[in-house]
This record gives structure tokens, C-alpha cells and sequence, in this order.
């Protein structure tokens, strides 16, 4: 199977948040601004690029029965490494995100992932994957942390573009978020015609 | 494979081992940098809430506990030889709108509030996050710099009677008539209670760390 091809449906013909539906609590929970809605999907997309490619590695060693557990761990690690860097030298990115880091461990878009993809394949192209479904993650919550911020905020990754009396707050909360992305996913869907039935 | 006993133990045995030993590398390897982040932040917030004091040497922390309360608060002392030059406080509050806030408040050797920084929250983005430059603007009584004595947000002072009850606690939140009104941040009155809150704790360690 082509890489490029591979990176190219993580992105576009199975973006995990605009196709798959996927990941749904940090897409929602951490895109109240663009900027934290673009770290949670890089770090989204490290552990996704690591945990897949260990996972199909070890897939020849792993019992069925005992695949999720053996997943959970890897992934779990990972993630902890991921926190135990982030705290060391990016302590304000750490703050940022706060709970939304340990929970990657739950994603369900990587552990979808292992089982659907590094499992089935070879470690260079679940590699691949991690990094088309990691991009397409990062760039489907740096969107839809645009919007809300825009809408919301007046501003972009912090640069004000109207001022903030205009901004209307609800699109920062929790209903604005799930307005946006469900606009988003409708435009997604129509301007896409991968998905045409 | 096949899924037996064996091979299932085995395999998840050799699984977490090795991923265990992972981990403690990377610990090892990173316990330094984050003690020496925590370090670096915790200076940079006491010289950014004890403002323009000169030459002066911290002490502390030394662990304060209020009154009724669980847990304590860190008190450091800003000493020039024996004299006290001001105190900064690392003070808390659980009643945020999402939970924990820790601020670092300064204050000088009168007790007046010099400066102060929120070290953590997880406040609403464009509401209750305001919270960090909010109290400093000069703007109507928002500012809490230069106040010395208990703080309320100025709608829950008795002649405002717009106080209602908590909703974490479920408690009145009319402020006693002889606090200092605060504007609290529009939309976010939760929060602003939460951080006048933490203030006046860090008072109230001041207080009792005195005696």
C-alpha cells in the first residue's frame, strides 16, 4: 500500500473527526481557543504515531484475547511520557491542557486505530497512519478552535481581529462547541466527495 | 498466537515490564528538568508579585493553615537582614467554575496587596481566564492592588442584595458590609468569588502567621 496514500486518508477520507466521529471529548472539551486546540491534537498525534507503531510491532506476540490490555499498556505509557516531557519543558502548554493530557489514554481514536489499522499492518505504514490520523485530528481541532475563537473571542491564536464586545460567548462554552462542529462536519461532509453514498 | 494461559501471562508480563522500565528512564531523565521548571516558575511569580523591593533574600516557604481548612497555604517571606519587606502568598481555592485555582499574591510590609499571579486554573477561556490580568486593571473597582482588608465582589455586598446562594456549597454569598467591594469579571461571578476567596485566605495566613 502507498504511504503517501495512507497519510493521505488519515487526513482527508477518514479524518477522525470530520468522517470517523471520533475523539469526540478533547475535540469538544479543548477547543475553546485555536492555539489549545492545536496542542491537543500534536500531542494527540505523537502518541498516536508511537503507540501504532509499537502495537505493530508486538501484534505477532499478543494473544488475541489479551490484545486490549496489552494496547491499553503501550498506549498508557506513552502517554505518561508524553506528560513527563511536556512538564519538563513545556510546563505552560502542561497547564494549558491539564486533564486533557492523561486522559489521551482513553481516546478512543487510538485505540481505534490499533485495532483497526496497526494490527493489521506492518509497522512503517501504522506509522504512516498514526501521522495522517494524527494530522487530520490536529488540523480538524486547530479548525474548530479558529471558529469558536473567532466567533467567540474576536481573535486568532490570540491576534484580535473585532473587539471583544462583539464576540458572542456562547460559541467559548460547551453548546458553541458542539454547534460548530456539527456545522463543520456539513461542510466537511459537502465540500468532500469522497463520501458522496 | 494462541491465546493459552501461558502465552496470555507471558506476554502481558513481558509487556508491562518492558514498558515499566521505559517509564522509569524517562522519569529519570526528566525528573531533574521538571523540578528545575517548578523551581523557574515559582521564582518568576515571587518576583513578579513582590514588585520593585530591591536587594532582599526569600524565605519560607513555611506552611500556613487557616482556619477552617484542610490544607495549608505556602507564606514566603521577602527579609532585607531582619526586616520584613513584604510576603507573598501561595494561596487556593476548590471553588472555581472548574475546580482548583492557585494564585501567588504579594503583599507589602503594611499589608497592602502588591501584586499577584494566577499559577494554575482551569477557568473558562474568555470569561473566568480573565481572571489574571482582570484585577489589576484600573478600570472601576476591579483592581484589587493596593487593598488591605477582607475582599467581596461588589454585587454581593448587603446594600447590592443581589447575592444568591453558592452553588457549590449552597451557602449565602452576601458579603459582610464591612469587606471592599470588587467589580468581579462580567460573566464569570463564580470565579471572581473563587479568587476573592483565595485572597483573603492568603490574608488570613498573613494574619496567623504573625502570631
Amino acid at each position: 500500500m502507498n504511504l503517501l496514500k495512507i497519510i493521505y486518508d488519515g487526513i482527508v477520507k477518514q479524518n477522525p473527526v470530520f468522517v470517523l466521529v471520533l475523539g469526540m471529548c478533547p475535540t469538544l472539551g479543548t477547543t475553546s481557543s485555536a492555539i489549545t486546540g492545536m496542542s491537543m491534537g500534536i500531542a494527540t498525534m505523537f502518541v498516536l504515531m508511537c503507540s501504532n507503531t509499537s502495537i505493530s510491532a508486538i501484534k505477532s506476540l499478543v494473544p488475541s484475547q489479551v490484545r486490549i490490555p496489552a494496547y491499553i499498556i503501550v498506549i498508557a505509557s506513552f502517554v505518561t511520557v508524553l506528560q513527563m516531557v511536556m512538564q519538563a519543558w513545556l510546563p505552560s502548554l502542561n497547564d494549558l491542557l491539564g486533564i486533557f493530557i492523561p486522559l489521551i489514554v482513553v481516546n478512543c481514536i487510538i485505540l481505534g486505530r490499533a485495532e483497526m489499522f496497526a494490527s493489521k499492518h506492518n509497522p512503517i505504514e501504522s506509522l504512516c497512519d498514526g501521522i495522517g490520523i494524527g494530522l487530520g485530528f490536529t488540523i480538524a481541532l486547530t479548525l474548530l478552535g479558529s471558529v469558536r475563537e473567532i466567533l467567540g473571542a474576536g481573535t486568532i491564536f490570540g491576534a484580535r481581529i473585532y473587539p471583544e464586545e462583539y464576540g458572542s460567548l456562547i460559541f467559548i462554552l460547551a453548546p458553541g462547541a458542539f454547534i460548530a462542529l456539527g456545522f463543520l462536519i456539513a461542510i466537511y461532509n459537502r465540500i468532500t466527495p469522497t463520501n458522496k453514498p | 498466537m494462541k491465546s493459552t494461559m501461558t502465552t496470555m501471562v507471558l506476554s502481558l508480563t513481558i509487556i508491562a515490564s518492558a514498558m515499566g522500565a521505559a517509564l522509569g528512564l524517562v522519569h529519570d531523565a526528566t525528573a531533574a528538568p521538571i523540578a528545575q521548571a517548578q523551581e523557574k516558575a515559582k521564582q518568576e511569580a515571587l518576583a513578579s508579585v513582590l514588585p520593585g523591593l530591591g536587594d532582599v533574600t526569600m524565605t519560607g516557604p513555611e506552611e500556613v493553615t487557616v482556619k477552617g481548612d484542610s490544607r495549608p497555604v505556602m507564606v514566603y517571606r521577602a527579609m532585607d537582614g531582619n526586616k520584613l519587606k513584604g510576603t507573598a502568598v501561595e494561596s487556593w481555592t476548590m471553588d472555581g467554575y472548574s475546580g482548583e485555582i492557585r494564585i501567588m499574591v504579594g503583599f507589602n510590609a503594611k499589608g497592602k496587596i502588591i501584586g499577584y499571579e494566577v499559577l494554575q486554573s482551569a477557568e473558562t477561556p474568555g470569561l473566568g481566564a480573565k481572571a489574571g490580568e482582570w484585577f489589576r486593571s484600573e478600570i472601576g473597582n476591579r483592581s484589587i492592588i493596593g487593598t488591605k482588608g477582607e475582599l467581596a465582589v461588589s454585587k454581593d455586598m448587603p446594600a447590592d442584595a443581589e447575592a444568591q446562594e453558592d452553588a457549590n456549597t449552597g451557602a449565602s454569598t452576601q458579603a459582610s458590609a464591612s469587606a471592599i467591594p470588587i467589580d468581579g469579571i462580567t460573566a464569570a461571578t463564580i470565579t471572581s468569588r473563587a479568587f476573592l476567596q483565595a485572597v483573603n485566605r492568603a490574608r488570613k495566613a498573613i494574619k496567623k502567621a504573625k502570631n
